[in-house]
């Protein structure tokens, strides 16, 4: 396999460096009872985007 | 009775056919042409191309439920439209070519009062030699038969990983003007997702390899969120999942050609490069369908119906030029031919009058833009919109059509990071406008409130709710008509 880094340095660059989630968010992302909660948040904003564009 | 002819049955034309003889009812004839027998959900054929479920589940059979609904359904490829009539026509029509295995190839020509073309993409593999399941180096999810194709070749992939192999693994755009790179992002994370599930990831490299400049544009020239008092990017933010999930990318790349097992690609500053692999999931660039046009007296008009690209041109300002002139009113509102008022398009069909990302050109000349993606939540709603102008118009109420353009109307994505009821993962998405309007919304061209992004196990079970719900609604079962586009 070929050596594909040095190809585009600037990308890699930035992702070694994007801030990664804390331990804490990590453990919120699959918590069953944070994520219902969530899932209803989604919904609540999906429903307004969606309320927002139909035709008019 | 007027007659209604649809072209095409993906998301834009089965949701334009539904509505429409639910509306219209017994007493005006809706006709669908499609190529296809089976309808696709094809968001959820990136678990199909990850072995996480079956082809079936994301099929199923057409015919039936037309029947069922009392819509005439021709399974056949329309190859060309008369929208003056003519050879005996008084109504215009369009000739359509049987796809049925018994009949395959014989022609048939379907008069209509209205038209709504939603043919959809043609997936343009052969604009890039080497390219796609045919020719065999990379695979594709595009369709639930390649998304099926695909799967077994990962499988072997990671049954090598697990042999000890050192594996490559490139998901991404096969070409500098591909669009959904959404598609791509998911494919990524899910095959991510399954390398560790099977315990082989240590023994994968994963790629991306995308002609987005930067992550996170997903054609769509990124998004602004705001998250906990601060504004964020989507660029950062895809940033920070590579990171955490350790996979490479490669940015502002078009693909040249392929080889069995080597991508040749040239990037953004123009440098050429080539990218070994072990497996590659590569999207094909979209074209039009390839329809021709015809007036009366049988003269090709198809350059003013279609542009180059086979798209078909609607009430757009194509003329914009360069994008320091690009502005929201560029885009379509009511979706009709400027040419004949009978005939519409909608979804991927109609011609966008330019890109949403900025436009990009390596100094080589070659383009690396995304296309502008309108699938999905986009081609459901400019299908009702259209439905509904066609609908005045045959009830002879003197209303101005319909309008829903992209730059009002918002998107929701949810893009699947990986399956499991209780270890799957999803980017949760939503943008209003689909293109930003800088008028409207100076700071970021796009309303803060309905632009937002998260990534959680509720995604995924968002996702998975919408794969049942909007199975239920193409089905026409119980209350389908409620569940929003």
């Amino acid at each position: 396999m070929n050596e594909v880094l040095e190809f585009d340095p600037g990308i890699m660059e930035r992702i070694a460096v994007a801030p990664l989630p804390t331990k804490k968010t990590l453990k919120a992302r699959k918590n069953v009872f944070v994520q219902l909660w969530r899932l209803i948040g989604i919904n609540i904003r999906m429903l307004k985007v969606i309320a927002a564009s139909h035709h008019r | 009775m007027a007659r209604l002819l649809i072209l095409g049955a993906g998301v834009a034309g089965h949701t334009a056919a539904l509505h429409a003889k639910r509306i219209l009812g017994k007493n005006h004839e809706v006709i669908v042409v499609s190529p296809n027998s089976q309808w696709n959900w094809i968001p959820s054929n990136i678990w199909v191309g990850v072995g996480k479920m079956k082809q079936e589940k994301v099929l199923f059979p057409l015919a039936p439920l037309y029947q069922r609904k009392k819509i005439e359904f021709h399974q056949g490829l329309a190859t060309a439209v008369y929208p003056e009539g003519g050879n005996g026509h008084e109504s215009p029509y369009v000739v359509a070519e049987s796809t049925m295995e018994e009949t395959k190839g014989q022609t048939v020509e379907i008069e209509y009062d209205y038209l709504i073309n939603c043919t959809g993409p043609k997936l343009n593999f052969a604009a890039t030699e080497g390219l796609g399941p045919d020719a065999g180096n990379t695979v594709s999810v595009c369709t639930a038969s390649h998304a099926h194709e695909a799967n077994e070749h990962l499988q072997k992939a990671i049954e090598s990983c697990r042999q000890g192999k050192k594996l490559r693994f490139v998901v991404g755009t096969g070409h500098g003007t591909c669009t959904c790179e959404g598609a791509a992002f998911e494919y990524t994370f899910n095959l991510e997702h399954v390398l560790r599930e099977e315990g082989v990831r240590d023994n994968a490299e994963v790629y991306y390899l995308t002609n987005e400049a930067e992550l996170g544009d997903f054609g769509v020239g990124g998004m602004t969120f705001t998250q906990q008092g601060f504004q964020t990017t989507s660029r950062l933010w895809t940033e920070s999942l590579y990171r955490e999930r350790g996979v490479q990318a490669i940015v502002g790349a078009h693909c040249s050609k392929i080889e069995p097992g080597v991508i040749h690609y040239e990037q953004l500053d123009g440098s050429t490069h080539e990218l070994e692999f072990d497996f590659a999931m590569l999207l094909p660039p979209f074209k039009g369908a390839d329809m021709k046009a015809f007036d009366k007296k049988g003269k090709d008009i198809t350059d003013e119906v279609f542009n180059p690209a086979g798209f078909m041109k609607v009430d757009a300002n194509y003329g914009a030029g360069a994008y320091e002139n690009w502005t929201a009113d560029d885009w379509p509102k009511t979706y009709q031919s400027p040419k004949y008022d009978n005939m519409f398009a909608a979804g991927i069909a109609f011609a966008p009058p330019h890109q949403i990302s900025v436009p990009r050109t390596s100094p080589n000349g070659t383009v690396i833009t995304p296309a502008p993606p309108r699938t999905g939540m986009p081609s459901g709603i400019i299908a009702k919109t259209v439905v509904l102008t066609v609908v005045d118009r045959i009830k002879g109420k003197n209303k101005p059509a319909y309008s829903s353009p992209m730059t009002g109307m918002g998107a929701a994505c949810i893009a699947s990071a990986g399956m499991g009821l209780f270890k799957g993962s999803a980017a949760s998405m939503t943008m209003h406008p689909v293109v930003p309007d800088w008028q409207a919304h100076p700071n970021t061209g796009r309303d803060e409130k309905g632009t937002s992004g998260e990534i959680g196990l509720a995604g995924h079970w968002m996702k998975h709710l919408l794969h049942i719900l909007f199975l239920h609604k193409a089905k026409a079962r119980i209350l389908w008509w409620m569940i929003p586009e």
